[in-house]
């Protein structure tokens, strides 16, 4: 509900901000000014954790001496990518050279983690969660996998250069960082044996909490379609991204990301 | 109709707890960051153990059952059974099979659960209560105990998804023994191993 509210206010924030850019776009007025609508989705390379204290370690998928990638010997396999939906203001800049621009971000990052697969598929595909442990009984519970979905509402800041212009196609190059605030969370486990969802509300409290607040630094190279003082649409690929939090423990660590944004550019 | 449909349900629920069993019983080796060839010590029911015969690593290897304990004559038995050596291949002519035995005069029970009382447990070897004996390469040797214990430091009642499953023993050993008339020195032992239905026997 509350996500869906954040949603709504960055879609009319952009929706006034279109009429205006219409209205001045009609007056014939000289723009330095942009407005930015993008949404896109970044994935994260995440290093899974192998010494979680309540997933019980198993047998090494390949034994390491045959692995070019250290992560192919772990039993834990971790996923992550997050979606956006973003709405900025540009200013140009040193005869449009330069762009700088702040704005506002509603970004959803989704975590998995589940078992690593088996070269040779014959091991289970489920992991052991310690559900509980008093005095001399131990319970464990089997566990495909657990999805973490958060929300973050944050402040993007960036640095365009528009290096060349060939006739109506533009290139650039971008630097960026996004400074994000944790806005709701839901983690999902879901157990091999269905019966066992009546202990997932008390499971989840063994999980890792979401970070509270993230960075993300980037650098992209995009395409920006349409001429120049006119509406136009932009391609943009982030290669690399880097997330950075002040959390010791979270549920993967991620390591670096790559991702695309489509959107749309209109003239203030 | 209904009777194929239990039968069915009968069917997969052995399966899955096959599977899982399977799992279970594997060996998960954790280094020791000190004795890199040690298996750390865990809680887990890894199905591992190790120490130094001397200098000679004992530990166990994949193609013995780590664990088994014993019931019988009002004693019990715990035994570790693996090999002596740098773990070769079983098929090599350095593989030295090993068992160490810890005899427990006066403790008994009847099925595998019962080990869960042995749990914040130490046993000082030397007492007449326990005896140790090792097997080495088809040898039999009853060891005279100098000085030593075993510790069960945790004995753990696992449950998966309900069902019970094993007994997981944790714990140390460590002794002085005499051996064919030498003094020999077993030491930084641990084990970390899961004692179910097909380990236990009573007799």
């Amino acid at each position: 509900m509350r996500d869906t509210r954040i949603l709504m206010l960055i879609l009319m924030v952009a929706a006034s901000l279109s009429l205006k850019a219409q209205q001045d776009t009609l007056i014939g007025k000289q723009n330095h000014l942009f407005v930015f609508f993008n949404a896109g989705a970044d994935f994260i390379i995440c290093s899974p954790p192998e010494d979680k204290e309540y997933i019980r370690g198993s047998v090494n998928t390949y034994p390491e001496e045959y692995c070019f990638d250290l992560n192919m010997a772990k039993s834990m396999k971790a996923l992550s990518y997050r979606t956006h939906a973003e709405a900025y203001v540009e200013g140009r800049l040193l005869k449009n050279l330069l762009g700088v621009s702040a704005g506002i971000k509603y970004t959803r990052v989704t975590t998995i983690l589940c078992k690593n697969d088996n070269w040779s598929g014959t091991d289970s595909k489920y992991l052991y969660f310690l559900y509980q442990h008093t005095g001399t009984t131990t319970e464990y519970l089997r566990l495909n996998s657990i999805t973490q979905n958060s929300t973050y509402v944050g402040f993007p800041l960036e640095l365009r250069v528009y290096p060349n212009h060939i006739h109506r196609v533009q290139v650039y190059y971008k630097l960026g960082a996004d400074f994000n605030f944790l806005v709701s969370s839901q983690t999902h486990m879901d157990f091999f044996n269905k019966a066992m969802d009546v202990y997932e509300k008390e499971a989840v409290k063994t999980i890792e909490d979401p970070w509270k607040s993230y960075t993300c630094i980037y650098v992209a190279a995009g395409l920006k379609i349409g001429r120049n003082n006119k509406p136009g649409f932009n391609l943009e690929v982030n290669a690399p991204s880097f997330i950075m939090y002040n959390k010791n423990k979270s549920l993967v660590e991620p390591m670096a990301g790559i991702g695309v944004q489509l959107g749309l550019q209109l003239p203030l | 109709m209904k009777k194929h449909l239990l039968l069915l349900t009968g069917i997969s629920a052995f399966l899955l707890l096959i599977s899982c069993e399977q799992e279970l019983e594997e060996s998960v080796f954790h280094p020791d960051p000190d004795h890199p060839d040690l298996p750390e010590y865990s809680e887990w029911g890894y199905n591992t153990f190790g120490a130094y015969y001397d200098r000679k690593l004992f530990s166990y290897n994949d193609y013995e059952i780590p664990a088994k304990v014993i019931s019988n004559n009002g004693a019990t038995l715990l035994m570790l059974k693996g090999s002596l050596g740098e773990k070769p291949y079983y098929s090599s002519q350095d593989y030295i099979e090993m068992s160490l035995s810890f005899m427990l005069k006066g403790f008994v029970t009847n099925d595998y659960t019962g080990l869960a009382m042995l749990n914040d447990t130490i046993i000082d070897l030397t007492n007449s209560d326990c005896a140790v004996f090792a097997r080495i390469d088809g040898d039999s040797i009853g060891m005279q105990i100098l000085s030593g214990n075993l510790q069960v430091k945790k004995a753990q009642h696992l449950f998966v998804d309900n069902q019970s499953m094993n007994i997981i023993l944790s714990g140390y050993f460590g002794f002085q023994a005499i051996v064919h008339g030498e003094p020999i020195t077993m030491s930084y032992g641990r084990f970390d191993v899961g004692i179910g239905t097909d380990d236990f026997y009573q007799y």
